[in-house]
């Protein structure tokens, strides 16, 4: 007996092995019902407080189980085309532009320290890593950006802080390594492309499940950002719709939190002008709804691309 | 042999990146740096962006009286903890005009939001940026900020530019000028608002009238209790006492315990949620250790097993202001100054009682916590001065800044009160309410509003006039030697506070007797030790009174 048939007798068993009684299919299928609802359950919620009307809030708490449901939230968000709209079109300008360069840097990165006839590689390479263990720290990083930059108040603010990413690039690194043969490019020399042809007509077309996977990252890193508006906006017309979310959520919990140490009248006066429990929850609604829908769409390369990231044989 | 080349090469490369990035990052590295030398007027020029200041800044005071001089034209930026407005513009352009006129300067207003400003503010001081006039207070990091030198000494330039100010300060608010020194030095322009520190409640007349309640005659926190009662057996929708996560009792209220001698405890600032010190022994004590607190919290205990606080007390962020509004509460808590009567009022739409909880005290806390201070970076210090100057005496200015511009903002009425324009409901919906009058500036210039009492501000000149006036004033905790114990004592005293105001502690002795002992594991007497130090330290050089 081969060693082949060997093994196929062996993946034979243990797949009977494997094949699990009904009450074990039955006790894991609720495990996982019951799991994906304790996820589904809170945004659930979320979308009912949001729908509430504010007095039933406040007599009843929060509960799945509302006696009237009212659009007043989403009406009143609506009715303040500066802050949903015109944030909205801020956070779809990084998003796109953002995840264009930062995609486009990451590549221009990694390719060249993938290739093994690349004098430096391994410079650079670590180059790039010691950025992921030494950083230059919060103040440094506002000079550079603010004082050297002066980004202070633009929408590149919001774009170039977050544009390079050591991580991602030592992923696509890893990725252009292991999955692109050295023969292929080695063929495309011979027959007479040129190195920026190499990359983008024969490399970038066979990495799309790593550029997916990478993309929605980057996408997920504009879309959720919040931090640069804080450290370097003042012009309300360039806040991203996080931001204004975030800032809206914050304000009312630090508030609370310190109502204490505020002078009381302050905190009152402050509060009294916060938007309500059911406004809160609709801003929390809206600001996932689009990325909601982007996420299925990027699934598929999503899963394919992560797998061949792996190490494999 | 080649293996070294490359070494030595990629070591090169290394030097000329490091040497490239440390370029780039030189010119903003080298003016905080500067910043940091001590001599004041030389570096206020190095540290702006135009080095080409006026002569102004020299060491020498010029002679003339400098507001009739040609001043050079200065843009100044002015950071204040607010939310951000709607419609902040045309104010701002209002104010541009207004100090192009006076001083031949404009005050950029920045609102930092209270949450955001924690983070923010230390970066912007930090990294050499033009902040001219910056709002600070003890909470948010004065002490700190003082002793890192971000901040200008403002003794001369107050004594130069601004003894208007201090002939309205002497009238409104007597000694306010020393709370917030700091080793003799003044390094903030207080706010001229209510100098005395109270608590009190602020019960609903409608309410009170229905039962009978005598206000008036409310001294301790258990002289409550019959009230609490009775709207429990009489209000079944409304939570006779409503507390909401770490809320609540404030931590010096009058209690059957200190009853007789309310005043013999003081807080001390920087440290007002753990610290006191009892001025019979000059001790410096843990709260949570006295016969005072135990007596608080056991009664709020009670008060929650007879279901007087609400249940979820320790857990709940609903504040008791929305309660309130949602009909769920007949009392809400707030500060004891007289105006903060008719601010209640307007903010809940109802009329009051109130009953002071505390004795009013003069302290160094409430006096340092609205500060205007000048940093290092400012463009031009004595144009700083002269602002505060203007917002301390000039009433066009602080009207200009508090309720906008008349005709958007605001109408003036028949008696020269201000109201709101027609088919607004707050001032909010004008797009313009900082709601920052209590935190720059001269309160009292504020010109009244139609719903105000006419005798607002002379009622807070008298409070300001005969509260007692604190025994340590000007004290405060200088927690740089003790940050890390500090830090580590707040974690743990902020872990079990929201319970004890709740009363769901099972064994009030228990739980502060474990509250105790951790903080003390975690380095709490190091604390009182370095705080009774300072302390003994204050009373040798300044006394006791």
């Amino acid at each position: 007996m081969s060693d082949h048939d060997k093994r196929n007798a062996v993946s034979a068993k243990s797949l009977h092995i494997n094949r699990s009684p009904w009450y074990a299919n039955l006790a894991i299928h609720i495990v996982f019902i019951l799991f994906s609802l304790a996820c589904l359950a809170p945004l659930a919620l979320l979308v009912i407080i949001s729908l509430t009307p504010e007095n039933l809030i406040l007599q009843n708490g929060y509960t799945f189980f509302t006696r009237e449901l009212t659009l007043n939230a989403y009406e009143f968000l609506f009715s303040k085309p500066d802050l949903v709209i015109n944030a909205y079109s801020v956070t779809f300008f990084i998003v796109i532009v953002g995840t264009f360069i930062s995609l486009f840097i990451t590549i221009l990165y990694a390719y060249p320290i993938s290739r093994m006839d690349f004098p430096f590689r391994n410079f650079f390479s670590m180059f790039i890593v010691l950025t992921m263990l030494f950083n230059g720290g919060l103040t440094a990083t506002y000079l550079v950006n603010v004082r050297l930059l002066h980004l202070r108040n633009t929408v590149w603010a919001l774009v170039l802080p977050l544009i390079g990413s050591a991580f991602y690039i030592l992923i696509a690194r890893t990725f252009f390594r292991n999955t692109i043969p050295g023969e292929l490019l080695e063929s495309a020399r011979i027959d007479g492309a040129s190195e920026g042809r190499i990359l983008f007509q024969i490399v970038l077309p066979l990495s799309l499940p790593m550029l997916a996977t990478i993309g929605l990252f980057i996408v997920f890193r504009y879309w959720n950002d919040w931090f640069q508006a804080l450290l370097y906006l003042t012009d309300k017309k360039l806040y991203p719709l996080q931001f204004v979310m975030n800032r809206a959520l914050m304000n009312v919990q630090y508030l609370q939190q310190n109502i204490s140490t505020l002078s009381s009248e302050e905190a009152m006066i402050e509060l009294a002008k916060m938007p309500s429990e059911s406004l809160r929850m609709a801003m929390a609604v809206t600001s996932i709804g689009p990325i909601v829908i982007a996420y299925p769409f990027f699934q598929k390369y999503f899963i394919s691309g992560l797998t061949v990231g792996a190490v494999k044989g | 042999m080649k293996h070294r080349v490359k070494i030595v090469r990629m070591f090169m490369l290394t030097l000329i990146m490091l040497s490239l990035l440390a370029s780039c990052g030189a010119s903003g590295a080298t003016k905080t740096t500067q910043a940091e030398v001590t001599d004041q007027k030389a570096d206020i020029q190095t540290a702006t962006d135009d080095s080409t200041a006026p002569d102004v800044e020299t060491e020498k005071k010029p002679e003339t009286n400098p507001l009739t001089e040609d001043l050079a034209f200065v843009e100044l930026n002015y950071y204040i903890r607010a939310s951000e407005q709607d419609n902040a513009e045309p104010v701002q352009k209002a104010m541009d005009e207004y100090f192009r006129d006076k001083l031949n300067c404009t005050v950029h207003v920045y609102p930092v939001p209270g949450q955001e400003w924690v983070q923010k503010m230390p970066l912007t001081l930090s990294s050499g940026e033009q902040v001219d006039l910056v709002f600070d207070q003890a909470n948010t990091g004065f002490y700190t900020n003082v002793s890192n030198n971000l901040y200008l000494p403002l003794d001369a330039l107050v004594a130069e530019f601004a003894t208007d100010m201090l002939a309205e300060m002497d009238v409104n608010t007597p000694g306010l000028i020393d709370a917030p020194k700091v080793d003799g030095v003044l390094y903030g322009i207080p706010c001229q608002k209510q100098t005395a520190q109270s608590e009190a409640w602020y019960f609903r007349k409608d309410i009170c009238d229905k039962y009978e309640f005598k206000i008036d005659e409310l001294v301790t926190l258990q002289d409550l209790e019959p009230l609490l009662i009775t709207i429990k057996d009489n209000e079944p929708d409304m939570v006779p006492y409503y507390v909401s996560a770490g809320t609540g009792v404030h931590m010096e209220w009058t209690t059957d315990a200190i009853k007789d001698n309310p005043f013999r405890y003081e807080e001390l600032n920087g440290a007002v949620n753990l610290l006191i010190v009892d001025l019979e022994t000059d001790k410096v004590m843990n709260h949570y250790e006295t016969e005072w607190d135990l007596d608080r919290y056991t009664t709020l205990k009670r008060w929650q097993d007879e279901g007087l606080i609400n249940p979820d007390a320790a857990t709940t962020t609903t504040g008791g202001g929305d309660m309130f509004r949602a009909g769920k509460g007949w009392m809400v808590g707030g500060g004891g100054a007289p105006t903060t009567l008719s601010t209640y009022e307007v903010l809940f739409g109802t009329e009051f009682y109130r009953w002071r909880a505390t004795q009013p005290i003069t302290n160094t806390y409430q006096n340092t916590t609205a500060l205007t201070c000048i940093t290092r970076t400012t463009a031009d210090a004595e144009r700083s001065m002269m602002v505060i100057n203007l917002f301390h005496t000039d009433r066009e200015i602080v009207d200009l800044f508090n309720s906008g511009i008349e005709g958007t903002n605001y109408i003036v009425n028949a008696k020269g009160h201000f109201e709101l324009p027609e088919g607004m409901t707050s001032q909010s919906d004008t797009g313009y309410a900082y709601g920052f009058e209590t935190f720059f500036g001269n309160m009292f210039l504020n010109t009244l509003w139609e719903n105000q009492p006419e005798d607002r501000y002379v009622e807070l000149r008298e409070y300001n006039q005969n509260a007692r006036r604190s025994k340590i004033m000007g004290f405060y905790v200088d927690m740089k030697n003790i940050t890390t114990e500090y830090a580590a004592v707040e974690a743990i005293r902020t872990q079990y506070a929201p319970i004890l105001k709740a009363g769901a502690a099972q064994d009030v002795q228990a739980t502060l007797d474990e509250l105790n002992e951790k903080m003390y594991a975690n380095g709490l007497q190091k604390i009182i030790d370095e705080v009774q130090t300072q302390y003994d330290e204050f009373i040798e050089t300044h006394g006791k009174g």
